[in-house]
Protein backbone atom coordinates (compact mmCIF):
# COMPACT_ATOMS: atom_id res chain seq x y z
CA UNK A 1 0.00 0.00 0.00
CA UNK A 2 1.73 3.35 -0.97
CA UNK A 3 0.06 6.50 0.91
CA UNK A 4 0.75 9.58 -0.95
CA UNK A 5 -0.52 13.22 0.55
CA UNK A 6 -0.07 16.66 -1.01
CA UNK A 7 -1.28 19.96 -0.46
CA UNK A 8 -3.45 21.09 -3.22
CA UNK A 9 -4.28 24.85 -2.24
CA UNK A 10 -6.54 24.22 0.93
CA UNK A 11 -7.04 20.52 0.25
CA UNK A 12 -5.19 17.92 1.29
CA UNK A 13 -5.05 15.04 -1.39
CA UNK A 14 -4.96 11.49 -0.75
CA UNK A 15 -3.65 9.35 -2.92
CA UNK A 16 -3.95 5.49 -2.54
CA UNK A 17 -2.31 2.84 -4.06
CA UNK A 18 -2.53 -0.17 -3.29
CA UNK A 19 -5.40 -2.33 -1.56
CA UNK A 20 -6.87 -0.82 1.40
CA UNK A 21 -7.82 -4.14 3.85
CA UNK A 22 -8.05 -4.12 6.91
CA UNK A 23 -3.86 -4.53 7.25
CA UNK A 24 -3.04 -1.40 5.20
CA UNK A 25 -6.71 -0.08 6.45
CA UNK A 26 -4.71 0.72 9.48
CA UNK A 27 -1.38 2.76 8.40
CA UNK A 28 -3.34 4.90 6.29
CA UNK A 29 -5.43 6.14 8.89
CA UNK A 30 -2.67 6.58 10.88
CA UNK A 31 -0.80 8.47 8.68
CA UNK A 32 -4.28 10.46 7.14
CA UNK A 33 -5.22 11.06 11.25
CA UNK A 34 -1.62 12.78 12.07
CA UNK A 35 -1.29 14.80 8.74
CA UNK A 36 -5.39 16.06 9.87
CA UNK A 37 -4.19 16.84 13.61
CA UNK A 38 -2.08 19.60 12.21
CA UNK A 39 -4.49 21.07 9.83
CA UNK A 40 -8.14 20.18 11.72
CA UNK A 41 -10.99 21.84 9.66
CA UNK A 42 -9.50 21.16 5.84
CA UNK A 43 -10.82 19.64 3.07
CA UNK A 44 -9.76 15.83 2.12
CA UNK A 45 -9.82 14.56 -1.48
CA UNK A 46 -9.03 10.73 -1.45
CA UNK A 47 -8.01 9.76 -5.03
CA UNK A 48 -8.65 5.57 -5.37
CA UNK A 49 -7.29 5.40 -8.67
CA UNK A 50 -4.14 3.38 -7.55
CA UNK A 51 -6.35 0.99 -6.05
CA UNK A 52 -6.41 -2.72 -6.67
CA UNK A 53 -8.81 -4.01 -3.99
CA UNK A 54 -10.93 -2.83 -1.18
CA UNK A 55 -13.28 -4.32 1.46
CA UNK A 56 -15.51 -3.66 4.12
CA UNK A 57 -12.02 -2.49 6.37
CA UNK A 58 -11.29 0.18 3.71
CA UNK A 59 -15.15 1.19 3.85
CA UNK A 60 -14.76 1.75 7.47
CA UNK A 61 -11.27 3.67 7.45
CA UNK A 62 -12.91 6.11 4.56
CA UNK A 63 -15.92 6.49 6.92
CA UNK A 64 -14.19 6.75 9.61
CA UNK A 65 -12.05 9.92 8.48
CA UNK A 66 -15.59 11.27 6.90
CA UNK A 67 -17.34 11.42 10.29
CA UNK A 68 -14.04 12.58 12.03
CA UNK A 69 -13.44 15.36 9.32
CA UNK A 70 -17.36 15.83 9.08
CA UNK A 71 -17.55 16.63 12.92
CA UNK A 72 -14.54 19.46 13.03
CA UNK A 73 -16.40 21.01 9.96
CA UNK A 74 -13.97 19.89 7.12
CA UNK A 75 -15.38 18.15 4.21
CA UNK A 76 -14.52 14.78 2.38
CA UNK A 77 -14.36 13.97 -1.68
CA UNK A 78 -13.49 10.51 -3.27
CA UNK A 79 -12.56 10.61 -7.06
CA UNK A 80 -11.52 7.75 -9.37
CA UNK A 81 -12.80 5.19 -8.30
CA UNK A 82 -11.67 2.17 -10.38
CA UNK A 83 -13.53 -0.72 -11.62
CA UNK A 84 -12.25 -3.03 -9.39
CA UNK A 85 -13.72 -1.17 -6.21
CA UNK A 86 -16.94 0.33 -7.70
CA UNK A 87 -19.06 -2.15 -6.61
CA UNK A 88 -18.35 -2.52 -2.83
CA UNK A 89 -18.65 1.18 -2.63
CA UNK A 90 -22.13 0.91 -4.29
CA UNK A 91 -23.22 -2.37 -2.33
CA UNK A 92 -21.39 -0.87 1.55
CA UNK A 93 -23.54 2.56 0.79
CA UNK A 94 -19.77 4.28 0.54
CA UNK A 95 -20.94 6.10 -2.38
CA UNK A 96 -24.49 7.60 -0.58
CA UNK A 97 -22.53 9.08 2.18
CA UNK A 98 -19.24 10.62 0.90
CA UNK A 99 -19.44 12.72 -2.62
CA UNK A 100 -18.08 10.70 -5.61
CA UNK A 101 -16.38 12.14 -8.73
CA UNK A 102 -14.97 10.67 -11.73
CA UNK A 103 -12.57 13.78 -11.93
CA UNK A 104 -10.34 14.80 -9.30
CA UNK A 105 -10.45 18.35 -10.98
CA UNK A 106 -14.18 18.13 -9.94
CA UNK A 107 -13.82 17.09 -6.52
CA UNK A 108 -11.26 20.13 -6.18
CA UNK A 109 -13.82 22.56 -7.57
CA UNK A 110 -16.28 21.15 -4.94
CA UNK A 111 -14.26 20.70 -2.22
CA UNK A 112 -12.95 24.74 -2.50
CA UNK A 113 -15.72 26.49 -4.00
CA UNK A 114 -18.96 24.14 -2.66
CA UNK A 115 -19.79 23.30 -6.41
CA UNK A 116 -22.05 20.09 -5.95
CA UNK A 117 -21.48 16.14 -7.13
CA UNK A 118 -23.53 16.33 -10.55
CA UNK A 119 -22.72 12.51 -10.78
CA UNK A 120 -22.80 9.96 -7.78
CA UNK A 121 -21.58 6.24 -8.36
CA UNK B 1 -9.28 -36.22 -15.07
CA UNK B 2 -6.39 -35.55 -12.58
CA UNK B 3 -7.73 -32.01 -11.82
CA UNK B 4 -7.95 -30.65 -8.30
CA UNK B 5 -10.74 -30.18 -6.70
CA UNK B 6 -9.75 -29.24 -2.87
CA UNK B 7 -7.26 -26.76 -0.97
CA UNK B 8 -7.05 -26.30 2.41
CA UNK B 9 -4.74 -23.66 3.88
CA UNK B 10 -3.78 -22.92 7.57
CA UNK B 11 -2.71 -19.72 8.30
CA UNK B 12 -2.25 -17.57 12.07
CA UNK B 13 -4.88 -14.85 12.64
CA UNK B 14 -2.25 -12.00 11.59
CA UNK B 15 -3.22 -8.87 9.60
CA UNK B 16 -1.12 -9.74 6.88
CA UNK B 17 -2.34 -13.17 6.05
CA UNK B 18 -5.46 -11.32 4.41
CA UNK B 19 -4.48 -10.43 1.12
CA UNK B 20 -2.53 -14.32 1.08
CA UNK B 21 -5.54 -16.36 1.78
CA UNK B 22 -7.90 -13.99 -0.60
CA UNK B 23 -4.89 -14.55 -3.12
CA UNK B 24 -4.50 -18.51 -2.75
CA UNK B 25 -8.44 -19.58 -2.92
CA UNK B 26 -8.21 -16.74 -6.28
CA UNK B 27 -5.71 -18.86 -7.89
CA UNK B 28 -7.73 -22.04 -7.11
CA UNK B 29 -10.98 -20.71 -8.43
CA UNK B 30 -8.79 -19.54 -11.59
CA UNK B 31 -8.90 -22.71 -13.38
CA UNK B 32 -13.11 -22.35 -13.83
CA UNK B 33 -12.26 -19.56 -15.55
CA UNK B 34 -14.11 -16.78 -13.84
CA UNK B 35 -14.51 -13.37 -14.68
CA UNK B 36 -12.10 -9.91 -13.28
CA UNK B 37 -15.42 -9.26 -11.53
CA UNK B 38 -15.84 -12.75 -10.22
CA UNK B 39 -12.30 -13.16 -9.51
CA UNK B 40 -12.98 -10.15 -7.21
CA UNK B 41 -15.73 -11.23 -5.30
CA UNK B 42 -14.65 -13.91 -4.72
CA UNK B 43 -11.19 -12.66 -2.99
CA UNK B 44 -13.49 -9.82 -1.30
CA UNK B 45 -15.70 -11.64 0.47
CA UNK B 46 -12.86 -13.91 1.44
CA UNK B 47 -10.89 -11.47 2.84
CA UNK B 48 -14.04 -10.34 4.80
CA UNK B 49 -14.18 -13.82 6.40
CA UNK B 50 -10.84 -14.29 7.01
CA UNK B 51 -10.82 -10.56 8.71
CA UNK B 52 -13.23 -11.09 10.88
CA UNK B 53 -11.37 -13.93 12.41
CA UNK B 54 -9.23 -12.00 12.92
CA UNK B 55 -10.75 -9.26 14.39
CA UNK B 56 -13.54 -10.84 16.32
CA UNK B 57 -12.70 -14.38 16.90
CA UNK B 58 -9.56 -14.25 17.82
CA UNK B 59 -9.24 -10.43 19.20
CA UNK B 60 -6.06 -9.60 21.10
CA UNK B 61 -4.31 -13.42 20.49
CA UNK B 62 -3.25 -15.08 17.59
CA UNK B 63 -5.26 -18.42 16.72
CA UNK B 64 -5.08 -21.12 13.68
CA UNK B 65 -7.49 -20.08 10.67
CA UNK B 66 -8.79 -22.86 8.43
CA UNK B 67 -9.23 -21.30 5.06
CA UNK B 68 -10.48 -24.54 2.74
CA UNK B 69 -12.09 -24.32 -0.95
CA UNK B 70 -14.10 -27.00 -3.06
CA UNK B 71 -15.12 -27.07 -7.05
CA UNK B 72 -17.86 -29.59 -7.75
CA UNK B 73 -18.71 -28.43 -11.61
CA UNK B 74 -18.75 -24.79 -11.99
CA UNK B 75 -19.70 -24.19 -8.59
CA UNK B 76 -17.14 -22.73 -6.00
CA UNK B 77 -17.28 -23.89 -2.12
CA UNK B 78 -15.36 -21.62 0.58
CA UNK B 79 -14.92 -22.51 3.97
CA UNK B 80 -13.43 -20.25 6.17
CA UNK B 81 -13.09 -21.78 10.11
CA UNK B 82 -11.66 -20.45 13.36
CA UNK B 83 -11.81 -21.95 16.84
CA UNK B 84 -12.47 -18.34 19.02
CA UNK B 85 -14.98 -16.53 20.86
CA UNK B 86 -17.70 -17.21 18.38
CA UNK B 87 -20.89 -15.76 17.62
CA UNK B 88 -23.52 -15.34 20.54
CA UNK B 89 -25.92 -14.18 18.10
CA UNK B 90 -25.81 -15.00 14.20
CA UNK B 91 -28.96 -13.20 13.14
CA UNK B 92 -27.89 -9.97 14.69
CA UNK B 93 -24.43 -10.13 12.94
CA UNK B 94 -25.45 -10.56 9.77
CA UNK B 95 -27.56 -7.36 9.53
CA UNK B 96 -26.23 -4.55 7.69
CA UNK B 97 -24.41 -2.36 9.77
CA UNK B 98 -24.35 -4.01 12.58
CA UNK B 99 -20.89 -4.56 14.74
CA UNK B 100 -19.72 -5.59 18.03
CA UNK B 101 -16.58 -2.87 17.72
CA UNK B 102 -17.65 0.45 17.01
CA UNK B 103 -14.51 1.92 18.34
CA UNK B 104 -12.38 0.11 15.95
CA UNK B 105 -13.97 1.63 12.94
CA UNK B 106 -15.87 -1.65 11.46
CA UNK B 107 -17.83 -0.87 9.12
CA UNK B 108 -20.26 -3.68 9.61
CA UNK B 109 -20.31 -4.84 6.54
CA UNK B 110 -18.99 -7.79 6.64
CA UNK B 111 -21.55 -10.15 6.60
CA UNK B 112 -23.49 -8.16 3.93
CA UNK B 113 -20.56 -7.82 1.35
CA UNK B 114 -20.07 -12.02 2.00
CA UNK B 115 -23.79 -12.19 1.07
CA UNK B 116 -23.93 -9.97 -1.90
CA UNK B 117 -20.23 -11.02 -3.60
CA UNK B 118 -21.23 -14.84 -2.92
CA UNK B 119 -24.85 -16.85 -4.18
CA UNK B 120 -25.00 -18.33 -0.44
CA UNK B 121 -23.53 -17.87 2.54
CA UNK B 122 -23.95 -20.03 5.57
CA UNK B 123 -22.72 -19.06 9.42
CA UNK B 124 -22.22 -22.13 12.42
CA UNK B 125 -21.08 -20.42 15.31
CA UNK B 126 -20.49 -21.82 18.93
CA UNK B 127 -20.09 -19.49 21.91
CA UNK B 128 -16.37 -20.48 23.31
CA UNK B 129 -15.80 -23.21 20.22
CA UNK B 130 -15.03 -20.66 17.11
CA UNK B 131 -16.96 -20.19 13.79
CA UNK B 132 -17.61 -22.05 10.52
CA UNK B 133 -18.50 -19.93 7.39
CA UNK B 134 -19.29 -21.33 4.52
CA UNK B 135 -19.76 -19.75 0.93
CA UNK B 136 -20.71 -20.74 -2.23
CA UNK B 137 -20.58 -19.04 -5.46
CA UNK B 138 -21.36 -20.56 -9.22
CA UNK B 139 -18.75 -19.61 -11.69
CA UNK B 140 -20.27 -18.32 -15.22
CA UNK B 141 -17.55 -18.90 -17.23
CA UNK B 142 -16.41 -16.54 -20.19
CA UNK B 143 -16.60 -19.00 -22.75
CA UNK B 144 -20.10 -20.90 -21.81
CA UNK B 145 -21.16 -17.12 -21.61
CA UNK B 146 -20.78 -17.02 -25.33
CA UNK B 147 -22.33 -19.63 -25.94
CA UNK B 148 -26.02 -18.31 -24.84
Amino acid sequence: MKIEMEQHRAVLLVRLTGELDHHHAEQMREQVDREIARHPSRAVLFNLRGLTFMDSSGVGALLGRYRKIDAAGGRVAVCEVPDAISRITEISGLARIIPFFNREADALRYLLLGVPSKRRL
Amino acid sequence: MGTSTFMKLEIESLPENESFARVVVAAFAARLDPTLEEISDIKTAVSEAVTNAIIHAYEDRVGLISVRAYIDGNVLTVEVEDWGVGIEDVEKARQPLYTSKPELERSGMGFTIMENFMDKLTIRSAPGQGTLVTMVKEIRSKSRVKEY
